[in-house]
């Protein structure tokens, strides 16, 4: 939700955020249209969302679609291989590890050609981060705490660049590694 | 009378006494003389003497002298040359929200520094705009015949005084103290605020109202804390109206769409920052050329505003994202074409973007209609067209500046820095700007030549 804010808050993107969980937690958020969806600061909710639906929301002149598959994402692995961005949210904590380990064995499996897993972890312990990027030759990005996923603050903006991509990204400019116009 | 004072006119009369303008025979100085009669219930007017007589302030007139005959009790006082607040309010074109404040607060004054005479405070019971006299050196008080010092057994005066001007514990019988005063002077400023034409000074109406309150525990206890509140109240008012001539917020509208707000805007806030004043640009229209610019590269991304060198951009963002911008940052707000929103947008300085060709011109003069009353409204227009210009200048009978063509707007031109800096004389920040010219001295001369004359003076040394 806090991605597909950014989305449509920061980056201007017309945005819709499908929940494919099964959970059907927003649901009971807001009151849906005929057309099946909510819109809430400029995205459109699409909640408890069929799979045959995905395809007609692909033709829908959106120019980002968030999916959250949930825990559910192997049941989706049709949907998965097309999306341009795979984001895995991981939690580390000592009695979640092993859904995570189990979810990154998972992902190793798969074949979606030049595009990479992004892995993210949030509360995760930095030794136990360190242990999972060693033992699976995968790289982990830690997401700092969103308090409030419909506001988000700027210091959170290039984390989000980063989850999504975004091209215009740009982190401050870093200290030339050539000694350029140095005394000797 | 007595051989030494020549009557030279009738000043005043009321209660039994008449007060006269005498001249000193030998001195040649002029007093005021109170005459009271001894028909008259006398005793409690000669008080006025001896009350008088314990006061010591420069805006307390002096007792010279008493005297008596058979008839009458003459009090010889210092004379008062100037006119009393009761005849000025007459005149409402002298009633400004300063003159208010400065007679309040020296009335306010002389009433303290009685409060706080020791052992016995004293309370004067008698404030009104007759008795309040202006003159050149200052605020003065005058007719202390019905003061009378705390502590003293009993209040026997309590019942008399103006009934407008005075404190409703008075007529209760209640005990009077310092508040009663309070609730004169809350009076006096009711009736200079209801005399002044403009209206300013209305927002000083509540603090004449909590000196005026029936209830004793909403009213000020001491003259220092009704001082105190008037003085505070005056102050930000002052502030505010100094920050009026700060610049804050630059709203720049245009009077159809592709006219270049967003060119003007963005070079604007690329002056205010060369000009050392921090400007950040912020897209408040739809076009998303903030964001296609950001695309094209070459800007750093700090605390979600973007920075190109001097320039500082914020892109339209939604409600789902906070960006904080610093206080201290000048706003200079790019409406585009969206004239309503710009309409509702207070600023202090409202840039109207025209255009200055032929099919250009229609709308406008339509446009024009709906902003000629915004207020800070410059009107400029796009493209360097000189005649167009001038044109629209004799139309609209308003001044109308000329932005010229231009190619980059992240560069700056000597016409457009020439340009900008008349647009802020016009708002007055050139004064705020001066320090900064007296430290850096424009250079003149050609460059090359001055690069070569620092080189030759270095070799010489």
């Amino acid at each position: 939700m806090a991605l597909a804010n950014y989305a449509a808050s920061g980056l201007g993107e017309k945005t819709a955020y499908l929940e494919l969980c099964g959970h059907g937690e927003i649901s009971h958020w807001k009151e849906i249209n005929q057309k099946g969806y909510f819109t809430d600061i400029k995205i459109d909710y699409y909640p408890d969302l069929k799979r045959e639906q995905i395809p007609i929301l692909m033709n829908c002149p959106y120019e980002r679609l968030i999916m959250d598959f949930g825990d559910a994402y192997l049941n989706f692995r049709e949907e998965l291989l097309r999306c341009s961005r795979k984001i895995f949210l991981l939690n580390l904590n000592p009695w979640q590890k092993f859904a995570a380990e189990k979810m990154i064995r998972a992902t190793e499996e798969e074949r979606w050609g030049n595009i990479e897993p992004f892995y993210l972890s949030v509360n995760g312990q930095k030794d136990v981060k360190k242990k999972v990027e060693k033992k699976y030759a995968v790289e982990v990005m830690e997401v700092p705490l969103i308090p409030n996923p419909r506001h988000i603050p700027a210091e959170n903006f290039p984390c989000m660049d980063s989850i999504l991509g975004n091209p215009t990204a740009r982190k401050k400019r870093k200290k030339t590694l050539i000694p350029i116009g140095r005394k000797k | 009378m007595f051989d030494r004072y020549l009557v030279l006119s009738e000043i005043g009369r009321g209660g039994g006494s008449t007060v006269y303008l005498v001249r000193h025979q030998k001195l040649g100085e002029y007093r005021a003389v109170k005459r009271i009669s001894k028909q008259s219930d006398f005793t409690w007017k000669i008080r006025e003497a001896s009350i008088l007589n314990h006061l010591k302030h420069p805006q307390i007139p002096s007792v010279y002298d008493m005297e008596e005959d058979e008839e009458a009790y003459y009090i010889i006082e210092e004379y008062i040359e100037g006119e009393s607040l009761e005849t000025l309010l007459f005149q409402s074109s002298f009633i400004t929200p300063d003159f208010i404040y400065q007679t309040i607060m020296e009335v306010a004054d002389i009433l303290d520094y009685m409060h706080h005479l020791k052992p016995n405070p004293m309370i004067y019971q008698d404030l009104k705009a007759e008795h309040v006299i202006i003159s050149k050196s200052g605020v003065k008080l005058i007719d202390f015949g019905i003061s009378s010092f705390l502590g003293e057994s009993g209040n026997k005066f309590q019942n008399y005084g103006t009934p407008k001007f005075c404190a409703p514990e008075k007529s209760e019988e209640a005990k009077t103290g310092i508040w009663t005063d309070v609730y004169s002077i809350g009076k006096l400023l009711e009736e200079l605020i209801g005399a002044e034409e403009t209206g300013e000074s209305l927002c000083l109406m509540h603090i004449a109202e909590k000196a005026c309150s029936f209830d004793l525990k909403e009213r000020y206890i001491t003259m220092r804390e009704f001082q105190a509140d008037l003085t505070a109240h005056m102050q930000s008012k002052k502030n505010s109206n100094h920050e009026k001539h700060l610049l804050k917020k630059i709203v720049v509208a245009g009077s159809q769409p592709r006219i270049g707000t967003t060119h003007i805007s963005i070079s604007f806030t690329q002056y205010l920052n060369r000009q050392n004043k921090f400007a950040v640009y912020r897209e408040e229209n739809t076009s998303e050329d903030m964001r296609k610019i950001i695309l094209q590269g070459g800007f750093v991304e700090e605390g979600g505003l973007y920075r190109r060198g001097n320039f500082f951009g914020m892109p339209a963002y939604g409600e789902g994202v906070a960006v904080n911008i610093p206080n201290e940052a000048v706003l200079v707000l790019d409406y585009g074409s969206d004239l309503k929103g710009a309409l509702l947008e207070k600023a202090d300085l409202f840039l109207f973007i025209m255009g200055s060709r032929a099919w250009e011109t229609e709308r406008d003069h339509q446009s024009y209609a709906k902003v000629k009353n915004k207020k800070g409204l410059i009107l400029l227009t796009n493209y360097g067209n000189k005649k167009q210009t001038k044109q629209y200048a004799r139309k609209y009978a308003h001044t109308v500046y000329c932005f010229p063509l231009d190619e980059n707007p992240f560069f700056m031109t000597k016409e457009k820095e020439k340009l900008f800096e008349t647009l802020l004389e016009q708002k007055g920040e050139r004064n705020q700007n001066d320090w900064y010219r007296r430290k850096h001295p424009r250079k003149r001369g050609h460059s090359l030549i001055c690069g070569i004359g620092k080189l030759c003076s270095k070799w010489i040394r």
